[in-house]
């Protein structure tokens, strides 16, 4: 049997000069003192330390159900090695509020800024230490709180965080890592996605049930994970980079920032160089440089050979969780470009060509999360919407006289669109337009909204047409065309839009045809969705 | 709604040429709009054929985590 180590509830300074390197993890964290394996806590402690924490409290959480289920499945699961040692979950919460404040713990909620529940015991012989869950707020700093510039992050939800027997609520991202005895990388990636999703904490068992048998010691398969997201009532989406897109590999980042601005969840599997170990990452949002040089210069350097911009060209970086060096940390797209360098053999067993050593990430697959009934991705959305802009755009000025400045500029100039394509629910698009509306000071017509209601899905695909500096600056559009969610059949590729607005003019689909009708939005208008708080 | 009725853009028609409906006025109230063009129907048709060749994919995820310190 484990012997339970018991610590005490405790509220210690951890201001400068406290070390968390030399007085906190050793205290805490009990698998051998070496930079990667203690990565996940030293860096919920590196955030901690960012967002400026000044004090945490340390409390034994051993009796908390999960806690307990957690650490009886594992003895359940241990190495017959292992039948004797401790056992311990403590609980660290790093807050902004100062050791010796005087105030009632009841405003404790507004200052936490993270919590990590450290779970040890006897692996291999051996003490070993992990981050059983995790809870960090949106990163930010000062007062009030400044969040930071250019940040998205789909992901953060409303998290409940207990300490000292009390629920305090945070805005953040949830995180979770492998114990390598009862969980791997698949079971955290699938934990933090379920949570997004439905705020539900699936157990070290149910995971296991989920992905269908032993992915801990013999690994998981890509169809096994999107079968668990199904059982879930998920509507999972996989794509295979191995596979040739049109005679060539295709890049991952495009397909990866579409889906996480869309706010589909999404998985990135990916293979480490040199000793060829797959690891599955949750995208939990993505960072936008609007002075990005590349998404202007691709046109005027024919740098690409497509005929718009998607908005993700702005994104830089994913905001993702590794579960094995911890929480919202930002991946470079470098890395992924660095990896279609590399050339993927056919067959996934075989050892990958190019530098052994140090080498670049290999992305091989990606899971997206869409809602039930959506066929069509937002890749194919982004493209039928462009295809169609082509075509709508003379047909409309081939029927109605309008002179409108934007509706000129973008007919007469032919400028490079920029699209960006979110899934979006018809009540709330409809929210977004009295919006608009209201701003225009125009006179849309209740009738022609009442047809576009109409002609609408319930659920569909909206692909914002901007202009790179507009965009950029402005984080505005000049239209909007709506891709139907599904069925992926069609005998005209413009059967798949359901309706547009373009500067002065609302269409829509009816008994197979459009019929448009001018309206007073004439001008450009904010982008709908998530905005960053701090935003450049 | 009948003058909208009026203003329909008929996308069924074939060919590249647009035809034009008019009124007895003289205003144009249909135009047939051409299909989309045939590099952006091949790009949406590989995308459609990668994603539903990847829905078949059954790749392994190892998920071992080798640690860098021997056991003991």
């Amino acid at each position: 049997m484990w012997r339970r180590s018991n610590a005490k509830t405790k509220t210690k300074s951890c201001e400068l000069p406290y070390s968390f390197y030399h007085d906190l993890i050793p205290n805490f964290w009990h698998s051998p003192v070496d930079e990667r394996e203690r990565g996940t806590f030293g860096w919920i402690c590196t955030l901690a330390r960012k967002m400026g924490a000044k004090s945490f409290i340390v409390e034994n959480v051993i009796d908390r159900a999960d806690v307990q289920q957690e650490i009886g499945f594992i003895y359940e699961h241990r190495d017959a090695e292992d039948h004797t040692g401790e056992v311990g979950a403590v609980a660290i919460t790093f807050t902004s509020r100062s050791a010796k404040s005087k105030k009632s713990l009841s405003e404790l909620g507004k200052h936490i800024l993270a919590q990590a529940i450290i779970v040890s015991y006897p692996r291999h012989g051996r003490p070993h230490s992990y981050v059983f869950e995790g809870n960090v707020r949106v990163p930010g700093r000062g007062k009030p709180e400044a969040t930071l510039l250019n940040n998205y992050l789909p992901m953060a939800r409303d998290l409940t965080v207990r300490v000292v027997g009390t629920d305090y609520s945070l805005k953040g991202i949830f995180f979770c890592q492998q114990n390598g005895t009862t969980t791997a990388c698949a079971h955290s990636a699938v934990k933090v996605v379920v949570h997004g999703a439905s705020d539900e904490k699936l157990s070290a068992s149910r995971l296991n049930d989920l992905l269908d048998g032993d992915a801990v010691g013999g690994g998981t398969t890509t169809l096994k994970l999107v079968a668990a997201f199904e059982r879930l009532g998920m509507r999972p989406t996989l794509y295979d980079f191995t596979k040739r897109r049109g005679g060539q590999l295709d890049n991952p980042w495009t397909l990866l920032c579409s889906a996480v601005e869309a706010g589909s969840p999404a998985l990135l599997i990916f293979r480490t160089g040199a000793e060829q170990i797959d690891h599955v990452l949750p995208i939990l949002g993505y960072t936008v440089n609007s002075d990005e040089w590349h998404p202007h210069a691709s046109d005027l350097y024919r740098l690409k050979e497509e005929g718009f911009v998607s908005s993700s060209e702005w994104i830089d970086h994913l905001i993702i969780n590794d579960d094995l060096t911890g929480p919202l940390y930002c991946l470079s797209q470098s890395w992924l470009k660095q990896a279609r360098s590399t050339k993927i053999p056919a067959d996934t067993k075989a050892k990958p060509r190019g530098r052994k050593s140090a080498g670049p990430l290999i992305p091989t697959a990606a899971i997206t999360l869409l809602p039930d009934q959506v066929d069509i991705s937002a890749t194919l959305a982004e493209n039928l919407a462009y295809a169609a802009f082509q075509k709508l755009l003379p047909g409309v000025d081939g029927i109605l006289d309008l002179n409108d400045r934007w509706w000129r500029y973008l007919l007469d100039k032919e400028p490079r669109p920029v699209f960006r394509t979110t899934i979006i629910e018809k009540e709330r698009y409809f929210e977004h337009l009295s919006k608009m509306h209201d701003a225009s000071h125009s006179s849309t017509e209740d009738e022609t909204l009442g047809a576009l209601r109409e002609a609408l899905p319930s659920v569909f695909w909206l692909c914002e047409i901007s202009l790179p500096n507009l965009y950029a600056g402005n984080r505005a559009k000049l239209g909007e065309i709506f891709i139907r969610p599904s069925p992926r059949k069609w005998k005209n590729e413009l059967e798949t839009v359901k309706g547009f607005r373009f500067p002065g003019v609302i269409g829509w689909q009816k008994d197979g045809n459009f019929f448009v009708e001018p309206c007073g939005l004439v001008s450009h208008f904010r982008l709908i969705g998530q905005s960053a708080q701090q935003e450049w | 709604m009948k003058l909208m009725a009026k203003r329909a853009v008929a996308f069924s028609g074939k060919g590249n040429r647009r035809s034009e409906v008019r009124s007895n006025s003289g205003d144009v109230v249909s135009v047939k709009l051409a299909p989309i063009t045939k590099s952006d129907r091949k790009i949406i048709q590989d995308i459609v054929r990668w994603e539903d060749e990847s829905a078949t994919s059954d790749l392994t995820i190892s998920g071992v985590w080798k640690s860098r310190v021997a056991p003991q």
